[in-house]
């Protein structure tokens, strides 16, 4: 595209592109191939006058060519642009402003007194009924002072004044809309962006294809622990589906053929095909933003703090401009405290600070579902861990075979693959994958497996008991023993291994050594959550005692609790909560579920199971520990922001009123200084709260 | 006198007056006139958002101004300190 570049200095520049006119698509597909130029940081387009400002860290020259070689229908190919910017939006609200600000300067030059004096009446109607109606019910809401600044000022016969009052009035409320609208839009764009990909049915065999190609008419196979993509209908197939993220409903809704299924949800067991009836699109971003709006139960305490404090001063304001009257006897002095109420900014900018932290954490890869969640976050003074799979990467391997009983290496091994394939376990895989590496195969010479959750497999081979699992299973369960004279050989089993018990007829076998390794950071990750203030961290596991203690050795937990059963750790937050703790409870598997919902904040990490993310609060996407660490901080800052925002709010209009009452500033200006401060710390409001390290892709 | 002056100016308008301004040729007037009041709104905002590019020029300019100067500063500051080690 041919350009001329209208100003430029270090690092920036800026374009006018020789296009006709530009839609807001064009804007868009424009703006995202800048932003995707390699070395380009920032990059903003104007559509209404066809300029890009382009801020770059590297070479000119690539980004000249970049430009050089733009077109709209090459940047529509690339495919960059989201579902939804907020493109539109502005434009809607930069409408609305424009018509506002337009009306008014020619109502104020062009139209003669009578007409200004009926247009002000006939707008004052809807802020005097809105009042009344408060008042009727009962409460002393902001509509009531509204209400009261322009009545007095009509009777006073100041028609002005009542004109700009309402204008102010007016402009105060789009830009509350813009703004809540704007934090919401930007939080759901960044909500909405986990695309995956789907078993689409073709035929008789399955492709994983990009969901933006699913069409409706499509079917898609979504099997155990899958999250089901799209709305649809089942046409084969059964499955037992969590609608928790839809309906709050905890037990799972059985699905069968015909039975409608909605996008977000996640089959919990079994499989099924469905009939996609609606494409991604609409569905998923208008359910999410609805979700947002509707969120009332996930505001944070600090906000309900602040709307109802909002509320509450309004009767003060009141009885402030009463005094003020009966003091000075000056009714423009008491205007200008009028015209200053508390409350809008307190609504206000509350809500927008706790939506711009759920759209920085979901920048940062951390997904966090309320407000109130981030408060808990900030406020946990306890850490509950799982260890397979939060602690450790969860993709375990065999480490070593100790056979006993002179029983040999390979045999065991194969032998144990052939029992711990059916059994849907970590653990289980590392002896699977370990078997098919050394090229032992295991056709099915088993019969009757029957697994006891948690604790381990027995079956029948060769008319022999055969077991295999945990050391409370084999010995204290079942009461298996060590062969003769091997005790020693037995004591001296490496700890920092998870150990699976091989029993035949009774008698130990082998001792299979599994090696869990540690994610790095953890270790680094723990010292970085004491150092913020959290004084407990606990790891629960249901491994081993002997490799839980030495892994809680090594990565500095204060508390270890071995062979732990899922009702426990659940069990254990509660009686921690009791204690009057906030207790965050960190995990990725689905026997977590109970303590993730019992928490006062539940993370899950999201390489784990679907349904343990759909249940937590929080989800942790990136494979680092570390971000627990920042989320901490976030939750911190964002606390802090609300307590400073607050004490802002009430200093600054607190001062304006004072300023009003000595008639240092009419009440016109008041008024704007009021809008304008609340404005500011609006905005204010939806910056970042942590200064930008290395944020891998931040949507914006 | 004046009254039915008054009356039929009423009439007038509500029969005849009406009719005229509810007439398609009316209407197009009405028509170009929103229009040519859109194609002003836009060329506000455009006149607006020029001067909020400009405005930006600016700041971007002055912060380079400053950059440089410090810049300059600081390569000052290190000439004097080797004359003064010669001494």
């Amino acid at each position: 595209m041919k350009c001329k570049i209208l100003h430029e200095s270090a690092g920036r520049m800026r374009v006018h592109l020789f296009c006709r006119r530009m839609s807001l698509h064009e804007a868009d597909i424009l703006e995202y191939y800048l932003k995707n130029i390699d070395g380009v940081a920032e990059a903003a387009v104007f559509d209404r006058t066809q300029d890009a400002v382009i801020t770059y860290r590297s070479s000119r020259a690539a980004l000249v060519q970049a430009l050089a070689a733009f077109s709209f229908e090459k940047g529509e190919q690339m495919a960059l642009v989201p579902e939804h910017t907020s493109r539109a939006l502005n434009r809607e609200y930069e409408d609305k402003l424009s018509w506002m600000v337009i009306r008014r300067v020619i109502s104020k030059l062009f139209f003669p007194l009578p007409l200004t004096t009926a247009l002000a009446v006939f707008h004052s109607v809807k802020y005097i009924r809105e009042g009344l109606s408060a008042l009727l019910h009962g409460r002393l809401s902001v509509a009531v002072l509204d209400a009261t600044a322009v009545t007095v000022s009509m009777v006073r016969g100041d028609f002005p004044t009542a004109s700009s009052v309402m204008f102010m009035l007016r402009l105060g409320e789009i830009l509350e809309e813009w703004t809540h609208k704007k934090s919401v839009a930007d939080l759901a764009g960044a909500m909405s962006l986990n695309v995956d990909h789907v078993w689409l049915k073709t035929g008789e065999t399955e492709v994983l294809v990009p969901i933006s190609d699913v069409k409706a008419g499509d079917r898609i196979v979504v099997r155990t622990g899958n999250l089901i993509p799209l709305d649809g209908k089942v046409v084969s197939g059964e499955a037992m589906v969590n609608q928790a993220s839809m309906t709050g409903e905890s037990m799972p809704v059985p699905k069968r053929e015909g039975s409608l299924v909605y996008a977000g949800t996640v089959a919990e067991e079994g499989e099924c095909v469905i009939c996609v009836e609606k494409e991604l699109g609409g569905g998923r971003y208008d359910r999410i933003v609805r979700m947002i709006e509707e969120s009332e139960k996930l505001k944070s305490t600090a906000e309900d703090k602040a709307s109802r404090l909002a509320d509450r001063l309004v009767p003060y304001t009141l009885g402030g401009t009463l005094l003020t009257y009966l003091l000075t006897r000056n009714v423009t002095k008491m205007l200008a405290v009028l015209m200053v109420d508390f409350s809008c900014a307190l609504k206000l900018s509350m809500p927008i600070a706790v939506l711009s932290a759920m759209r920085e954490s979901s920048g940062r890869h951390i997904s966090v579902k309320g407000g109130r969640f981030l408060e808990a976050v900030a406020q946990a003074n306890t850490v509950v861990f799982d260890k397979t799979g939060t602690l450790t990467y969860a993709s375990p391997k065999v480490a070593q075979i100790v056979p006993f009983g002179g029983h040999e290496e390979s045999e065991m091994l194969r032998l144990a693959a052939c029992l711990e394939e059916h059994y849907p376990h970590s653990m289980a895989n590392a002896v699977v994958e370990e078997a098919k590496k050394r090229g032992l195969t295991h056709e099915e010479y088993h019969s009757q497996v029957q697994y006891i959750v948690a604790h381990g497999i027995s079956s029948m081979v060769d008319d022999k008991k055969v077991l295999i699992g945990s050391a409370h299973f084999v010995f204290e369960d079942e009461g298996c023993r060590v062969p003769e004279g091997e005790q020693e050989k037995f004591d001296s089993l490496p700890a920092e291994y998870s150990h699976l018990y091989l029993c035949i007829a009774g008698e130990l076998s082998a001792v299979i050594c599994i090696h869990d390794p540690l994610r790095r950071e953890a270790k680094d990750a723990i010292r970085a959550l004491h150092a913020c203030g959290i004084d407990k961290v606990v790891m629960m596991t249901g491994d081993n005692r002997r490799t839980a203690e030495s892994v809680a050795a090594e990565v500095g937990v204060d508390e270890v609790y071995a062979e732990v059963l899922p009702e426990d750790k659940a069990a254990f937050v509660r009686s921690e909560k009791a204690k009057g703790r906030t207790v965050i409870m960190i995990g990725d598997g689905v026997n977590d579920s109970p303590a993730l919902s019992e928490a006062d904040a539940g993370i899950a990490i999201s390489t784990g199971a679907a349904i343990a993310r759909e249940i937590a609060d929080i989800t942790v996407a990136s494979e680092d520990l570390f971000a627990l660490v920042t989320l901490r901080k976030l939750s911190e800052a964002l606390i802090d922001r609300i307590h400073r925002n607050y004490r802002f709010i009430v200093g600054f209009n607190f001062s304006l009123i004072v300023l009003g009452v000595a008639g240092i500033l009419p009440p016109t200006t008041s008024a704007l200084l009021h809008n304008m401060s609340t404005l500011g710390i609006s905005l204010k409001s939806m910056t970042n709260l942590l200064p930008e390290e290395d944020e891998a892709g931040s949507a914006d | 006198m004046k009254h039915i002056g008054l009356f039929a100016a009423g009439v007038l308008f509500g029969t005849a007056g009406l009719k005229i301004l509810t007439s398609k040729d009316a209407k197009k007037v009405y028509s170009h006139t929103t229009a040519a009041v859109l194609r002003a709104k836009d060329c506000v905002m455009q006149a607006v958002t020029n001067v909020r590019e400009d405005a930006e020029d600016v700041y971007a300019d002055a912060k380079d101004i400053n950059e440089r100067r410090a810049a300059e500063e600081d390569a000052a500051v290190i000439e004097d300190a080797s004359a003064g080690s010669e001494e």
